[in-house]
Formats: structure tokens, C-alpha cells, sequence
């Protein structure tokens, strides 16, 4: 009798255990969402007043960037998502070369250096990034290029080297979620280790691939502090990749803490922020696509 | 090495004016100080010697832009918003905020060394910096392209330039934009055929410092009136300062600090130009 | 053909593997010889000068840690509890999804607006002024949904054959994510934070507008309301706006001290990890 009254005591803490944690942990995710609405709407409601008096037309489709009179601010989305492109470009392939090197040829010596040495890259502070590109590649751009080295080639190549770790991280470990069986097959075929890799193992990956990719236009994206070190910040639409130009988030960077808070000026900052948002949440739309496509192919399988 | 001495004095000097003070040290408090970045280094070191002072009296000071300080000061979250351009007068955010002058800080155009040119008219800046003149050697200078390296378009030092220099004109767009003097000045020492503006405190070795009109950038022109590019930096208080706050403003005003060391940090006196 | 292929495809591949180490190699090695000659006592733990030569950042590497600890301290429960929350007991709806999105979306918001958020929030709303706490409340959001989010992909790389065994013993949920869930993934969640750590540790951007840009008089000072410059803010003020005229090797000893922290921090804190991993899965 009293054994069974015991047990009863336990099942019924670890049954109030298990509601009390449950519902921790259910309070801390309305926590973060609480937190995250809030700024949605506090850049949202910032941002959209901005059209009290600047026609969205212009904001979205000039380039002549002229305030308080004038707020064209297509230069600063074209150049955010140019210099994004440039830095998936460059730091794509190299990425995912290292990504397969590191997952199906490089020897365990090798991968114990290559992991840390990513999560390095991770480690160098944004404005270090800055300051290198700065000081070490502006002056060879400057030489071969001419003119004054700032530009979108010059915060594309850092921007590069910042989503390498993303890149790689991200398809290592999509092609080491592989199952074996792919590679033995095609080596039972008589494939050569490149062929197995290129015609096998690269497109099984590929959804992962795109999510790594994608991942890696987030990250670029919504980086300051570097390419504002980097770009030149001229409000100028760019006729090549070698003059200055600006992207939204070094506009931001550069305005908001001199501009009055509620002046439209200030507002279409917060809106180019906004903007950033609907970027990245179109980004992550497409990640939960592929990702969708990835779950089905691989029930096929 | 005589340096090393007149700071050693000084810092016996106010280590004894401290120690008589002590005693009777009425003062404390927390002194919050936010605004303009030029002005930061100044207000920074004010803290520090103030807070030697008064060793019951908290002083934290940032950055963050002249009209953050502006804004921060008219909300109430600080007791002094510091600022290189004055507080709006028409616009009702700002109503009520007291205004204290607190150094003069003068500007100055400077250039990548290798120009060629060592002193521009007024007339001859409007046209690089408007960009009708694209080389040097239009100004007599080496045969160069004109890298124009300033300040974003809310600055303070860019309106300063933009109201004193352009009178009133706008900046060509083609041009590289730095966050801050420091940047300016980094880029101006490294980019051939370069000219941009900075705060007189931050000109070092690596520039050239140019001739407005002929007239070099010294105190005594300022003085004198014929060096025209400077602007007032200030600090504003909501309503008359009380407390440690008015205690720290009228110290940073004072002789003791204005003589000794806003001179120092690059910037002038108040007592140097009439306002 | 296929051979020769192979053979170019190796060599290229290796080739971009070295050509990632030795980027990382001479990125460190720039900033390392830069920096490390400023390396002293005297710099490490001194204090800051406005005039004059010879300034350190005592303060600001106390700064550093303290704002780091402190925002931990705040996102760190949170951020697990609702990565637990998204892995183990979410069911797929339209309100799981949507907090999912939300935190995704944060983890991409600039910064500066985090900082600015944080300034209007806790720096003016909440009347605390430019202080490590509200540089820590605010550096806690940033870290918030990255926490959120490598929580939920350590617990969902724990196989459900392991959840399904413990359900199946007649453990509850709670104690099945404690005591084999969570220990299954301790790992990945240790690795989670430390890459949360090091990115605080860099942050400039954020803290400027919350945590000031001076330090207190007193060092150490463990007063939450003391001015809190970190060294990432003091290596950009340094580059940007001070006057002394050491400030180029004073920011070059910063960026070797702050890299050479995160590295620190990253062999102190993956170190553990490792031993534990090898505990629980008996290597």
C-alpha cells in the first residue's frame, strides 16, 4: 500500500515536472516572439511613415538621393544586393570546394584543422575584417584598378571571406548527411572519386547546397560594420565595381545616430531596415521551400 | 621630457587643488553625457579630471552622433546632449534645451601630399567639391584625379564646410563618405590626388593641411579672425543644469580646463572668438 | 580522361582547401604581428588615455567579459528554453512556423537597429542610461535567436530512436529532454554558444548606442550601472575619433587582444565539450 502511494508521489512530480518545464519552455518562446514583434512592428511603424511624405514610387525606383528634399533609395538596395551577389560569387565556389575537400577527401590531420580553422573565421570581429581589407587589399585594388580602391569589388571580397565558415559549415555537413550507399554504388560502377562526386554526390546534396548558399546571402546581406569601411558610402548608382557606392545597411550605419528621430530622413532609415527584413524573410522563404523538397525527394529515396 | 614635467606639475597642481576642495566636496551625482563624436575625446577627458575632483560624482560618456545627443537630451535619458551643430530653434522637440558653448573647433581642408597644391580659394573649393574641377591640374597642381574623402550629409563638420566654404552648396555626390574624422583622415593619407576636411585636432603627419584663401589654419588667424572655417561645440541641458551637472559644465567652461587642456586635444578656448 | 579528370579535380580541391587555411593563416598572421608587440601588462590591464601615449584597456577588456557574461546570463535561458520548446514539443502549426520565422527574421535584423532598439527601450524607456546593463539587455537580443536557433538543431540531431527508447521506458517528456536529450546534445549547444560568444564579443554597433563609450573610474567595477566600453567599441572609437597619437598601435593591440580572446575563449569553452562528449558517448 504504501509502495504504491510512493510511486504515485513520483509519477505525480514528475508529472508536475513535466507541466512546469513544458510550460517554461513554452513561456520563453512567446518570450522571444513577443520580442521579436516588437521590433518588427516598432521598424515597421518607423519605416512605413516614411510615405507621409515621400511617394513610394520614388523611394523604390530613384536613385537620386538628395534628403531632406529628395529620397531615392534604389542605389542603396541595388548596391546591397549587388555586393551580395559579388561576395556568393567569389566566396560560394571557393566555399564549397572546402566544404567537399573537407567531407569526402581531406585526412583526419587535415579536418582537424580545417573545423577550428572555420570557426575561426567566425571568430575575427566584423570591424578587424574592415580594417584588413583596409589596409591589405585596398592598396592592390587601388594599384591595378586606379581611383581610390572603395567599391562594391572591394567589400564583395571581404564579404567573402566573412560567409566562407557559413558556406562550409552549412555543405559539409549536407554531404555528410549522404548515406553511404550513394558513393558505394557509384564506385561499384566504376566511377572515378571526382566523377562520384560530381555526378552523385553534389546534385543529391544540392538542396543542402542551396540552403547553404542562401544562408550565406542572409549573413552578407545584413553585415555593417565591414562594408562600411569598405564601399566608399557615395549615395551614387555605380557605373563599375571599382567606384564608391553605398548598400542599406552602411546608409543606416552612417545616418541614423545624426539624424532626428521621427524626421522623415530618420524614418526612411528605419524603412530601409524594413526592407532588409523582407529581404531576408524572402531568403528564408526560399530555404523552407528547398528544404520542403528535400524532405520529399528523400522519402523517395 | 619637459612635457613630461609640465603634466607632472599640472597633476600635482590639481591633485592639490583637489585635496583643499575635498573636504567641503558638497558634489555627487551621476552625470550621464551622450552626442557628438568630434566633441568625445574632449568630453571623455573633462570626465576624467572631474570625476578626480569630485570623487562622489559618476560621469559616463558616448558617442553617437550630434542629434542623438540632441534627442537623448530633449527626452530626459541624459543630462547633456553634446553637439557641433545648434539645436533646431523651430523645430518644438528642442524647446527649452539650454545651450552652453564649450570649445571652439576649427577645421581644416586637407590633402594627399602628393597634389601639389598648397593653398586653394574659396572660389577654387566650391569647384572641386561641387565637382566641377576633377584634376589637379586644374588648380595648377600635378596632373591627378580629384578623390573628394568627407563626411556623411547629416554631419556636423559636413554642414559646417557646407554653410562656411560652399556657402550653402551641395557636396557632389560623386565622392567617398567616412564615418568619422579619424576615417577621413585615414583615407585622405592613403588615396593619391585625395582632399577632404577634418577637425583641426585630428591633423597628424600624413596629410598636408591646405590654405584657405592663402591663410593657414593656426590659432593666431582664428583669433584674428582671418581663418573663418570653425564651429562652436556645445552642450545642451534641459532647462538651467543643477548639481553635478551644472558643476561639470562650468568646470569644462572654466579657465582651469579651457587653459590647460582644450588646446591641447586640438580644439580652441571659447574666449578666443566672439560668438 | 576520367583519370586525369580525377587527378586535377584532387589537386584543385586540396588546392582550395589550403588556399582556406592559408587565408585564415595570414588574416590572423597580419593581425598577430601587428599586435602583439603592444602586448604588455601595462596595456592589458591599464587604463585608457585621452592624452598623451602609453593608454590601455584594463577596463574595457573587464567590459568585454562582463557585458558577454551578463547578456548570456539573460538570452541564455531563454534562448534554450525556446530552442527546446521549437524542437521537442512544437507541433507543426501555423503558430510553430511563425515563431520559427520570427526568430529567423532577428537573426538578420542589422545591429544598429538592435542598438537602437535597445537605446529607445532600456536606455531612455526604462531611464537605466548608457550602462553595461543596458548594453547587456540589448546584446542579449542579438544573441537570443542564434541561441534559439542552435539549440534546435543540436536537439534535432539527436536520432528519435533515442526519445523513443526513454518515452518507451515510461520516462516523461521533461525527463527524457533532461536526461538524454540534452546530454546528447550538450555538444552542439556548447559549440552554439561559444560561436554566440565570440560574434558578442566583436559587437561594436550595438553597444555604442546602449553601453557608452567610456569607462568607470574604478577598475574593476562591477556596478551594472557603470559606463561599459567594450573593446570592440574601444577598437573602433580608437580608429575613428581619438586623439592620441599612439591610437594606430593602441588598435592594433586591441585587435590582437580581442582575437586572441575569442580564440581563448573558443579552446576554453570547446574544450569541456569535447571531454563531455567523449564521457556520454564512451570513447
Amino acid at each position: 500500500m504504501t509502495r504504491v502511494s510512493k510511486r504515485d508521489g513520483y509519477a505525480k512530480r514528475q508529472w508536475f515536472y513535466d507541466r512546469f518545464f513544458r510550460s517554461l519552455f513554452v513561456l520563453s518562446a512567446a518570450f522571444v516572439t513577443l520580442v521579436v514583434v516588437a521590433i518588427i512592428i516598432f521598424l515597421a511603424r518607423q519605416g512605413l511613415s516614411t510615405f507621409r511624405e515621400v511617394s513610394p514610387l520614388v523611394f523604390h525606383f530613384s536613385t537620386r538621393w538628395a534628403p531632406p528634399e529628395h529620397f531615392g533609395a534604389l542605389t542603396f538596395i541595388f548596391g546591397s544586393v549587388a555586393v551580395t551577389g559579388l561576395a556568393v560569387l567569389i566566396g560560394g565556389p571557393l566555399g564549397l570546394a572546402g566544404a567537399v575537400f573537407m567531407a569526402k577527401l581531406a585526412p583526419a590531420w587535415a579536418r582537424s584543422i580545417m573545423r577550428p580553422a572555420t570557426d575561426l573565421f567566425v571568430g575575427i570581429p566584423s570591424v578587424v575584417y574592415g580594417w584588413i581589407g583596409l589596409s591589405v587589399f585596398r592598396p592592390v585594388i587601388q594599384e591595378y584598378a586606379g581611383g581610390a580602391g572603395f567599391g562594391l569589388f572591394l567589400a564583395g571580397i571581404i564579404l567573402a571571406i566573412m560567409i566562407l565558415p557559413t558556406v562550409i559549415s552549412v555543405s559539409e555537413d549536407a554531404l555528410r548527411a549522404l548515406p553511404l550507399r550513394f558513393e558505394m554504388a557509384s564506385y561499384a560502377l566504376g566511377a572515378t572519386r571526382w566523377q562520384t562526386i560530381w555526378r552523385v554526390l553534389l546534385p543529391a546534396a544540392l538542396p543542402g547546397l542551396v540552403t547553404a548558399i542562401i544562408l550565406a546571402m542572409a549573413r552578407a546581406i545584413g553585415e555593417t560594420m565591414a562594408v562600411s569601411m569598405l564601399i566608399g558610402n557615395s549615395p551614387l548608382f555605380p557605373r563599375s565595381l571599382f567606384v564608391p557606392t553605398a548598400t542599406l545597411t552602411t546608409e543606416i550605419v552612417l545616418e541614423m545616430g545624426n539624424t532626428p528621430f521621427g524626421s522623415t530622413w530618420n524614418n526612411a532609415l528605419f524603412y530601409m531596415a524594413f526592407i532588409l527584413l523582407v529581404i531576408s524573410l524572402a531568403l528564408i522563404g526560399i530555404i523552407r521551400f528547398v528544404i520542403q523538397r528535400r524532405a520529399v525527394y528523400g522519402q523517395d529515396m | 621630457m619637459r612635457r613630461f614635467l609640465a603634466v607632472l606639475v599640472l597633476l600635482v597642481l590639481a591633485a592639490a587643488g583637489c585635496g583643499g576642495r575635498g573636504e567641503k566636496d558638497s558634489i555627487s551625482g551621476k552625470v550621464l553625457v551622450a552626442g557628438s563624436t568630434a566633441l568625445l575625446p574632449l568630453a571623455k577627458q573633462a570626465a576624467q579630471l572631474f570625476m578626480q575632483e569630485h570623487p562622489r560624482v559618476t560621469i559616463n560618456v558616448s558617442g553617437g552622433g550630434s542629434f542623438t545627443g540632441l534627442q537623448q537630451v530633449a527626452a530626459g535619458a541624459v543630462d547633456i546632449g553634446t553637439s557641433d551643430v545648434p539645436a533646431p530653434a523651430d523645430d518644438p522637440h528642442y524647446k527649452g534645451l539650454v545651450e552652453h558653448v564649450v570649445a571652439v573647433a576649427p577645421f581644416v581642408i586637407v590633402t594627399h601630399p602628393d597634389v601639389g597644391v598648397a593653398s586653394l580659394t574659396q572660389r577654387q573649393l566650391v569647384d572641386i567639391f561641387t565637382g566641377r574641377i576633377t584634376n589637379w591640374k586644374q588648380v595648377g597642381g600635378a596632373d591627378r584625379k580629384i578623390t573628394v574623402i568627407h563626411r556623411p550629409p547629416s554631419s556636423g563638420s559636413r554642414m559646417v564646410i557646407k554653410s562656411i566654404v560652399l556657402q550653402g552648396r551641395e557636396f557632389t555626390a560623386n565622392a567617398v563618405v567616412m564615418n568619422s574624422n579619424g576615417e577621413v583622415f585615414n583615407g585622405v593619407a592613403s588615396t593619391p590626388g585625395a582632399i577632404g576636411y577634418i577637425d583641426a585636432a585630428y591633423l597628424k603627419e600624413g596629410v598636408r593641411a591646405i590654405k584657405y584663401n592663402g591663410v593657414p589654419y593656426t590659432k593666431e588667424n582664428v583669433a584674428n579672425g582671418t581663418y573663418p572655417i570653425y564651429a562652436f561645440e556645445r552642450m545642451y541641458t534641459r532647462g538651467e543644469p543643477a548639481g553635478a551637472t551644472k558643476a561639470f559644465i562650468d568646470f569644462v567652461k572654466g579657465d582651469e580646463f579651457q587653459q590647460g587642456y582644450v588646446e591641447k586635444m586640438g580644439f580652441l578656448p571659447t574666449n578666443l572668438v566672439r560668438k | 580522361m576520367g583519370r586525369i579528370c580525377d587527378r586535377a579535380a584532387t589537386a584543385l580541391l586540396w588546392l582550395a582547401g589550403a588556399f582556406i587555411v592559408a587565408l585564415l593563416v595570414y588574416f590572423l598572421g597580419y593581425i598577430f604581428i601587428r599586435g602583439l608587440p603592444v602586448l604588455d601588462l601595462g596595456f592589458i590591464f591599464g587604463l585608457p588615455r585621452e592624452l598623451g601615449t602609453g593608454g590601455g584597456v584594463g577596463p574595457q577588456l573587464f567590459n568585454s567579459f562582463y557585458i558577454l557574461a551578463l547578456s548570456l546570463l539573460f538570452s541564455l535561458p531563454v534562448g534554450v528554453g525556446a530552442g527546446i520548446y521549437l524542437a521537442e514539443y512544437a507541433r507543426p502549426s501555423r503558430l510553430t512556423r511563425a515563431i520559427r520565422l520570427s526568430t529567423e527574421c532577428l537573426a538578420t535584423v542589422p545591429s544598429i537597429v538592435l542598438g537602437l532598439f535597445g537605446m529607445i527601450v532600456f536606455v531612455n524607456l526604462f531611464g537605466w542610461g548608457l550602462c553595461i546593463l543596458a548594453g547587456a539587455a540589448t546584446l542579449a537580443l542579438l544573441n537570443l535567436p542564434v541561441l534559439v536557433r542552435v539549440t534546435e538543431e543540436a536537439l534535432r540531431a539527436v536520432p528519435r530512436s533515442y526519445r523513443e527508447g526513454s518515452l518507451a521506458l515510461g520516462a516523461t517528456r521533461w525527463q527524457t529532454v533532461r536526461r538524454v536529450v540534452i546530454p546528447a546534445a550538450a555538444v552542439g549547444i556548447v559549440t552554439g554558444v561559444t560561436l554566440v560568444a565570440g560574434r558578442a564579443l566583436g559587437e561594436a554597433a550595438v553597444l555604442i548606442f546602449t553601453a557608452g563609450m567610456s569607462v568607470s573610474r574604478f577598475f574593476p567595477d562591477p556596478n551594472p550601472f557603470a559606463a561599459g566600453e567594450t573593446l570592440a567599441v574601444h577598437l573602433w572609437y580608437v580608429n575613428a575619433e581619438a586623439l592620441v597619437p599612439d591610437a594606430a598601435r593602441i588598435a592594433a593591440g586591441s585587435a590582437a587582444l580581442l582575437v586572441l580572446v575569442v580564440l581563448c575563449f573558443n579552446l576554453l569553452v570547446g574544450l569541456p565539450g569535447r571531454l563531455v562528449q567523449r564521457r556520454l558517448t564512451g570513447k
